[in-house]
């Protein structure tokens, strides 16, 4: 791989750690796997930037897609045939996090957290984008692959249920 | 300086990615050093045609090995199991239906009967 393209995922680790944890809902162990399976797809060439975006929309374009694959498996090992699959390999695990872990969350964001949840997906997607990785909303609509129009209602219509959904903030 | 109507919806999520970015796991570059096991799964997945045309080879050898044994057919398989000549069955209690003739007005009662002068 070219040293500029792991530079660039390098100084981009930390915001995609970031995109992968809101793609996974805020669960820390699918939101490391998502990152760890778009980072074997680069190093295996299984995608690469045609230059036709920005790297960093790209590039989150990437980690959404692959949160979407992990989505589905996960909804298999979900099923009925898929826990009978894992109770007989032995390998079933609690995906929830401990109990200490949640304590460790703070409240201010896991209540963030728990409001972008109630919204469609769509709004909150492109309110992480916009507020939480400042991306403008071209390149938001780059990431979701839709169009501008489409992402300035989603944007509009996020702000204002999000807004109801949120407590005053004691610490503006 | 006017305050940015969205700055509270900032503050929050500035807080979020703060705490996301403690907990973020650590930056791991060997993680884009997989490209030795790329080529082994592409070796892999070169013998997939080749197994593909054995198992076609195998399926069409077995077939048609199935076809061209010729298998006796049923009825010449069978042994005979009813070689008694075709007749009546209990001939011999009663007499036959079919060997009855009725007269043509036998259902006819006398007065019925015409006489021709």
């Amino acid at each position: 791989m070219e040293r500029s393209i792991a530079d660039q995922l390098e100084t981009l680790h930390a915001a995609a750690f970031g995109w992968a944890l809101h793609c996974c809902a805020g669960d820390h162990a699918r939101a490391e796997d998502v990152l760890q399976n778009a980072y074997l797809k680069m190093a295996r060439e299984q995608t690469r930037h045609d230059g036709r975006s920005t790297f960093k929309t790209w590039w989150f374009g990437v980690i959404r897609l692959t949160a979407h694959e992990e989505f589905r498996r996960l909804r298999y090992r979900e099923s009925l045939l898929g826990r009978l699959l894992l109770q007989v390999s032995g390998q079933e695990q609690d995906p929830r996090p401990s109990p200490s872990r949640r304590m460790e969350l703070d409240e201010r964001a896991a209540e963030l957290r728990r409001c972008l949840a109630q919204l469609p997906a769509r709004q909150a997607e492109v309110l992480h984008l916009v507020f939480y990785q400042d991306l403008t909303l071209n390149e938001a609509a780059e990431v979701m692959r839709v169009s501008i129009g489409s992402v300035r209602q989603h944007y509009e219509r996020g702000k204002a249920r999000l807004r109801s959904l949120l407590q005053p903030d004691p610490h503006p | 300086m006017k305050p940015h109507p969205d700055d509270d919806l900032l503050a929050r999520f500035e807080h979020a990615r703060r705490c996301d970015r403690e907990d973020a796991p650590a930056w791991r570059p060997e993680l884009l050093e997989q490209r030795p096991a790329a080529r082994r799964s592409s070796v892999l997945w070169s013998w997939h045609p080749a197994a593909l045309a054995a198992a076609c080879v195998i399926l069409l050898a077995v077939f048609l090995g199935g076809s061209m044994h010729d298998e006796p057919r049923l009825s010449e398989a069978l042994p005979p199991l009813f070689e008694a000549p075709a007749g009546e069955l209990f001939a011999s209690l009663e007499p036959s239906p079919l060997a009855f003739e009725a007269p043509s007005d036998f259902l006819l009662t006398d007065h019925f009967t015409l006489s021709i002068p």
